[in-house]
């Protein structure tokens, strides 16, 4: 226990407007060990990180790297100090490539200034490679999935870390499938070979007890306890973040009619979804799984008129509908929730009540065209505690909230809406265990009074335990299709990670 | 939904944050008032050093004046604010303010009564609201390319209807527009107090103006959610080219005609006024109250200038510099109390 902390943290205070976001939080990390970071949402992870990147200035306490006391007063500083991060919410350049963003503040130039372009690629394909990741370097990022620009974040984050001693983690997997997860913990072993210390947060606590060595646990601001992570059940580690137990759920088959809402049929789009035909039943859950690129958002897009079909038709309710917008398939009674809640998701500078009931806009309208304020709060007051989004008040606007409540009240506007099918993309991104059981729950609820769901989710669990049918899709087909029961989970991960075996 | 409180922790421990966590500074009381506050604080500050520089500034008859003075020009940036909110700009309505104006400035020449020429002010202005709407929603050009281009044509329709002169013998009705009162109030008094009243409350009460700022805050979500972007934003600018329309009304009667260079560079105050008032270029944030203390300290400076004999050379660089100080402070305070 006497080799030197690289990073101690002591008795760390942060203070927002209306509540204490870190309360004395002590916390140290030994060189070469992976230290976990878990505690529900809102209970302060990300706001530790952004003290030690220097976004944010602690009101108390100490921050120690190599023993000495330091002041991080801008991400500079941090950088200087060794320090890497991957944020929680990826921070990239959209507008610029993919190379341009792995090597940003460090661009390959010659000695007059130029870009050494050709140099910067060959690097940049190197990197990409270590994720095999198949995207072309100089495409813009803004392009990308959110996964890919998420492993993009962690390469850059990765490869910073050549000179940097500390890499900070902030859910780095929270949009990644099985396959991108599993070279992440290559890449993190290695990194961990070399003596890099890493900061690990994470709401998959089975990845948490599996890649660390220490488990720090944070609780409404206050550090709870830290364990050797071998000596530790995920049961225990459970009780300490919530408070009490979590059951997992438990698929009570519910109910399905036999009457179709959705009939998708020979749905094309322009290389990115090849002949797709299904159908979804009153009352259905249909998980869909597949690896990075297999298409799934895609799907998802098109059903909702964000990418232009080239051919195929969609019935909503027995009724063909010419789906080429949003309010198109909104009009039938369908919801959305997008994958990516930051561009698509949140209205950042609107409050937590009118990110509730956006949705609800028109119909919460008198006949004078005044909104029923009393109502919608009442409404989104309702949608937050049944959600458990933790918020200083209804009026706080939503960029405030940590990433998980933000996640909760974008998939609240869809429920208040009642529709009767429901698209969910990575529904619980970002959500706690506690609060993702209570969400199952909601889901379960719902769909047995007869909403119809597909469920779009890189977590194979979630999945599972939820659908009636699952569909594992690679390469824009629906490969595979199984019933209830007709799969266990371990086949299903093999299905979906060994995807050349559906190559037929 | 219904209210369905499932679980213990959803009740107790997960809903608003913990009583016992809440930390009253006074710091905070102070951030809960609206952002307005600090402008507010500016305006009168302002005011406390211009009365003492002239001593006429503090008189009602110098209030009413730099009101009426600023009556037009507050008008048309309540348009301006909803454009910005949208995320917009609207460069052309100096443009617009003169050829509607200058139009229903000959029709009332010839006789057409008040109503009418309100109406072919109006209509002048929906017409060109529409065509700068349809062309950044449906064509996609960048706002300020179009409206910099409406800002030409219109002017040049302007000047080729009015053979460049100014237009003077308005009708008696138009006149009275901008300089009659009602029970002692000035109309244009009555009419800037209520055109501010309804945007307000059009902003902040209503799902046309939440979703004005759904748009403006994050254009791709509001689509996703099911908002009417391409409506909500042609909307806007219709907004803003017929509250310019009518600005120049006000302005025609109170000035009793319709000079040929009104409005030229109108657009270059009006945004400044509502950039003052903290509404967001990049649109989703602010709100009209801020504005018409922009409009207010804009206001102001001109008519302190005025009373102090300052040559008008010097009120372009006094008015470049108030607003950059006002808008710096503000900017510092606002960051501060994230
Ligand atoms: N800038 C801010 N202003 C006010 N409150 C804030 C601000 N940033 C964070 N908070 C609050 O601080 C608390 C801790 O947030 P933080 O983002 O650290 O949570 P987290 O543990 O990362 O949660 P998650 O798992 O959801 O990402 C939350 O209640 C959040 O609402
Ligand atoms: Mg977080």
């Amino acid at each position: 226990m006497h080799t030197a902390n690289v990073l101690e943290l002591i008795g760390i205070t942060k203070r927002f407007p209306g509540l204490v976001a870190l309360d004395q939080v002590d916390f140290s990390l030994l060189p070469g060990e992976i230290h976990g970071l878990v505690g529900e949402n809102g209970a302060g992870k990300s706001t530790l990180i952004k003290i030690l990147n220097g976004v944010l200035r602690p009101e108390g306490g100490e921050i120690r790297i190599d023993g000495q006391p330091q002041i991080i007063t801008n991400p500079r500083d941090a950088a200087a100090l060794g320090m890497a991060f991957i944020h929680q919410e990826p921070t990239l350049f959209p507008n610029l490539s993919v190379a341009e963003n792995l090597f940003a503040g460090r661009l390959h130039k010659s000695r007059w200034g130029f870009l050494r372009n050709s140099e910067q690629l060959r690097a940049a394909r190197t990197l990409l490679s270590k994720m095999e990741l198949s995207v072309d370097p100089t495409e813009r990022v803004g392009n990308l999935r959110l996964a890919e620009a998420q492993a993009i974040e962690i390469l850059r984050a990765v490869s910073d870390s050549a000179s940097a001693r500390i890499l900070i983690m902030d859910e780095p997997t929270s949009s990644l499938t099985e396959n991108e997860k599993r070279l992440l913990f290559r890449l993190i072993a290695s990194l961990k070979k070399e003596g890099v210390a890493i900061i690990y947060v994470s709401h998959f606590l089975d990845e948490v007890l599996n890649i660390c060595d220490r488990i720090t646990v944070l609780k409404d601001g206050k550090r709870v306890n830290t364990h050797t992570a071998k000596a530790l059940s995920k049961a225990d580690l459970i009780i300490e973040m919530v408070g009490h137990g979590v059951e997992s759920p438990k698929h009570m088959g519910s109910p399905v009619a036999d009457e179709v809402v959705l009939a998708v049929s020979s749905l094309n789009v322009k290389n990115l979804l090849h002949d797709i035909s299904f159908y979804l039943r009153r009352g259905e859950i249909v998980g869909i799984c597949g690896l990075l690129g297999a298409g799934k958002t895609e799907l998802a897009k098109a059903l909702f008129g964000l990418l232009r079909r080239e051919s195929g038709t969609i019935a909503i309710h027995g009724k063909p509908v010419d789906v080429r917008s949003p309010r198109d398939v909104i009009k039938e009674g369908v919801g959305f929730v997008t994958e990516s809640r930051l561009t698509e998701g949140i209205f950042a500078n609107l409050s937590v009540r009118e990110n509730t009931t956006i949705t609800l806009l028109k119909r919460l309208s008198s006949r004078l065209g005044l909104i029923a304020t009393r109502t919608q709060r009442q409404l989104a007051s309702n949608a937050v505690s049944d959600l458990g989004v933790r918020a200083a008040s209804l009026e706080q606007l939503i960029m405030y909230l940590s990433g998980g409540n933000q996640q909760k009240v974008v998939l609240g506007k869809w429920l208040l809406l009642n529709s009767t099918i429901l698209i969910l993309d990575e529904p619980t991104r970002g959500i706690d265990v506690g609060a993702k059981r209570e969400i199952y729950r909601i889901l379960q609820r719902i769909s047995a009074e007869g909403t119809s769901i597909l469920l779009i989710s890189s977590e194979i669990d979630e999945i599972f335990d939820l659908s009636d049918r699952i569909f594992v899709m690679y390469d824009g087909r629906i490969k595979k299709q199984f019933a209830r029961g007709e799969v266990t989970k371990n086949q299903l991960i093999a299905y979906v990670t060994e995807s050349t075996s559906l190559e037929t | 939904m219904k209210p369905e409180i499932t679980t213990q922790h959803t009740a107790d421990s997960r809903g608003e944050a913990p009583p016992g966590k809440t930390v009253w500074h006074a710091t905070h009381v102070l951030r809960k008032l609206p952002d307005e506050f600090g402008l507010l604080i500016i305006l009168i500050g302002f005011g406390v050093v211009l009365s003492i520089l002239s001593p006429y500034f503090l008189t009602l008859g110098n209030f009413v004046n730099v009101i009426i003075t600023m009556s037009s020009t507050g008008i048309v940036a309540v348009g301006m604010t909803y454009v910005m909110l949208s995320g917009g700009i609207d460069l052309s309505v100096g443009s617009t303010m003169a050829l509607a104006a200058t139009v229903a400035a000959t029709f009332s020449k010839e006789g057409v009564p008040l109503a009418g020429v309100i109406l072919i002010a109006l209509g002048i202005g929906i017409v060109i609201g529409l065509v700068n709407g349809i062309a950044i929603t449906k064509l996609r050009v960048p706002p300020l390319i179009t409206t910099l281009a409406m800002l030409s044509v219109a002017r040049g329709l302007q000047l080729i209807y009015s053979r460049a002169v100014t237009v003077t013998g308005l009708g008696d009705d138009l006149d009275s527009l901008g300089r009659a009162s009602i029970l002692g109030i000035p109309i244009p008094i009555i009419l800037l107090v209520s055109i501010y009243a309804i945007a307000s409350i059009s902003l902040s009460r209503t799902a046309f103006g939440r979703s004005i700022y759904a748009v403006g805050g994050n254009e791709r979500a509001a689509e996703i959610v099911g908002i009417q972007v391409n409506q909500v934003k042609i909307s806007v600018y219709v907004i803003s080219a017929v509250l310019a329309a009518f600005g120049g009304l006000i302005l025609v009667g109170r000035l009793g005609s319709a000079p040929t260079i009104m409005g030229t560079g109108l657009e270059l105050d009006v945004i400044a006024a509502v950039v003052i008032g903290g509404t967001s270029l990049a649109g989703g944030k602010g709100g009209v109250w801020g504005t018409l203390i922009g409009v207010a300290i804009l206001g102001l400076i001109q008519n302190t200038l005025n009373l102090l004999n300052v040559s008008p050379y010097y009120t372009q660089l006094v008015q470049g510099i108030v607003i950059f100080v006002a808008v710096a402070i503000d900017m510092n305070r606002r960051r501060k109390s994230v």
